[in-house]
């Protein structure tokens, strides 16, 4: 367990190093850095004021080391826009996104799991088949359509919700439907497919057969085989509305972080977008070791390979 | 489209055995074709690649025509003048037209990037495999932090960089959707490579090229023609998300993505410009995530209700 969690520890590292890295490429592959970081139409004089504030005049590797030790103390520098420190606009945007993320994401899990247990137990019946189809269906529906219908409906024509901004829980009703129903049809249609082929395994139907309650079988034999991919499938989830939010947020004039790197893109405020995909980067990791330690401890074919 | 393998007789159960002359190409396909389900989606996606193939013949109207005179007109069965059968947008362009047409680009933007994106994925994830302790450690590593990045992230900051363009997001995506593939056929990879048959062609003195090529590909081809069904689907609906940010195709050209941009601004004004592009782009999304599901049941007979039933299987 313990070389197990260095390593995952070791990859926070390496996922922080490489994001640095992969930022640093694409700002000196897109032109001349100093023009880049630059505030938009800025003079000369500026140009060459930032090449000598962010050490552009020094050699490439040089650069290369002082960006990813100053990454790694979260130093991006202040906000061109703003004039503070980015990491500082970062963390405080980051709490109303996770606020949006994270309900979402219980409300998935549970919901996949109640879809999917009820649907793998009548898998031939109508019910089941049918709750299958309306997840497929909204499998196919984009996300971001599904937000502007809804501000469509519940904000324009009937009024019951605000169509955009911070304004308080009734705000939110929007984005966590939306995001909830994002997450529910992958999950639900995973749990189901997952359950079935845990019926099959040999285990569960020793466990029937030798007369255990269905409901003792689901849940203390069926329902721990299935879990594991479903958690794994949670991790990537995570990640999948993360991305989601960086459309969602300007399009529902929301104030998190999504908002924030695409508001900062276009104002070419280039500490921020660096410091917004490079916390994003290590959060989405973190969520994935967790999720990923959560499967080793509810899994035991995994916690007995590990132990060889 | 290939009637040898659908079941003669309709009134047996289960599907006709395929014969064994036939390629497992021919298979695959029949299998598909068989299925209610994959049947549904070869006709979807037809339906679709005809009408944005003949799109110009189906349009009621141009689709690039402004008449500022019919700005916002209700669709035609609403009470709408004009005949726009599902209305016109702030510039007075009709939607249907500008739906059939926008579909095209919408289309061909998803199965470019597809093949592109399962190209390069392919040929990375081989060579992860094959070269299982340099090559493939750095580029499972790579698909570590690619993983941990959200495309849209560097999507977006790209595009602000290098100007918003098609071509470019097409490529980075391409680049950024490997990493599905890689980790997919990787592990098949590593299997089929230490399997009694690669070895003897090896021996046979068969070049590391040819290994990969003749023996290994076939037996990893399955998921990522899966993979690639899916992510045509997938790949229209990251366009269309970029398109909402103003990066993804730019005016006078329109895909369904960009349409729904428009759309965005006047929501309140225009509700049917919204709406119907969006009907249009989860069409498509539902027809390939229909194939990708038929095309794993016919990859893996059995999952699905063919096991008790496939000879080769028992």
């Amino acid at each position: 367990m313990l070389t197990y969690l260095v390593r995952r520890l070791a990859l926070i590292v390496f996922v922080a190093v490489g994001v640095s890295t992969l930022l640093f490429v694409l700002v000196r592959l897109s032109g001349d850095a100093a023009a880049l970081m630059a505030p938009a139409d800025a003079s000369p004089e500026v140009i060459a004021s930032t090449r000598a504030r962010f050490g552009l005049d020094q050699p490439l590797a040089v650069q290369y080391l002082n960006t990813v030790t100053a990454n790694f103390t979260l130093d991006f520098g202040q906000s061109f826009m703003f004039s503070l420190p980015a990491s500082q606009m970062v963390f405080e945007r980051l709490g109303p996104s996770l606020w949006i993320v994270l309900p979402p994401l219980v409300i998935s899990l549970l919901g996949a799991l109640s879809i999917g247990i009820y649907a793998s137990l009548r898998p031939s019946r109508l019910s089941g088949r049918s709750l299958m189809v309306v997840t497929f269906l909204f499998d196919g529906v984009p996300y971001f359509w599904l937000a502007m219908l809804l501000v469509l409906v519940f904000s324009i024509n009937l009024q019951w919700l605000p169509a955009t901004g911070n304004a308080g829980f009734s705000a939110l009703v929007i984005p966590w439907t939306v995001l909830s129903i994002y997450g529910l049809a992958t999950l639900s249609r995973l749990t189901r497919g997952q359950l079935l082929d845990a019926f099959t395994e040999g285990h569960v139907i020793t466990a029937r057969s030798k007369g255990l309650s269905p409901a003792r079988v689901l849940l203390l034999h069926a329902l721990p085989t299935a879990l594991p991919p479903v958690l794994a499938w949670l991790g990537i989830q995570f990640s999948l509305m993360f991305s989601a939010l960086l459309i969602l947020e300007p399009l529902l004039n929301y104030n998190g972080l999504g908002a924030l790197l695409v508001g900062s893109v276009s104002n070419r405020d280039f500490p921020v977008i660096q410091a917004s995909v490079f916390s994003l980067a290590v959060l989405i990791t973190v969520m994935n070791i967790l999720m990923d330690t959560i499967v080793r401890t509810v899994d035991p074919r995994l916690r007995t390979k590990a132990a060889h | 489209m290939n009637s040898t393998a659908t079941p003669q007789n309709s009134a047996a159960p289960e599907p006709a055995p395929v014969p064994r002359s036939t390629s497992r190409g021919r298979e695959i396909l029949g299998r598909v074709w068989a299925a209610p389900m994959g049947r549904i989606a070869v006709l979807m996606i037809t339906a679709l690649v005809l009408v944005a193939c003949f799109a110009e013949l189906i349009a009621t109207h141009n689709p690039t025509d402004q008449v500022l005179t019919a700005t916002n007109e209700p669709p035609s069965w609403m009470g709408g003048e004009g005949g726009h059968l599902l209305g016109t947008d702030p510039l007075g362009r009709d939607v249907f037209s500008r739906i059939l047409v926008g579909l095209r680009l919408s289309l061909l933007i998803g199965f470019l990037t597809a093949t592109a994106t399962a190209v390069i994925g392919l040929t990375l994830g081989l060579l992860a495999g094959y070269y299982e302790r340099f090559v493939g450690g750095f580029l499972m590593r790579m698909a570590d932090i690619q993983f941990a990045v959200p495309f849209a992230a560097v999507g977006i900051a790209l595009a602000a960089f290098a100007g918003p363009s098609v071509v470019l997001l097409m490529l980075v995506l391409a680049f950024w959707g490997w990493t599905n593939y890689a980790r997919t056929i990787v592990s098949s990879v590593q299997q089929t490579k230490r399997l009694d048959f690669v070895t003897a062609a090896r021996t046979t003195g068969a070049s590391p090229v040819r290994v990969l090529v003749r023996h290994i590909t076939p037996n990893v081809l399955g998921p990522v023609i899966i993979l690639w069904s899916t992510s045509v689907g997938t790949l229209i609906l990251v366009e269309s998300s970029l398109s909402l940010l103003g990066l993804g195709v730019q005016p006078p050209g329109f895909s369904l993505g960009s349409m729904l941009a428009d759309a965005q601004k006047t929501l309140r004004l225009a509700w049917w410009s919204a709406v119907f592009p969006g009907v249009g782009i989860t069409l498509v999304v539902i027809a390939f995530n229909l194939l990708g599901d038929s095309l794993r049941d016919a990859f893996n007979p059995s999952l699905s209700s063919l096991a008790e039933n496939d000879p080769e299987l028992t």
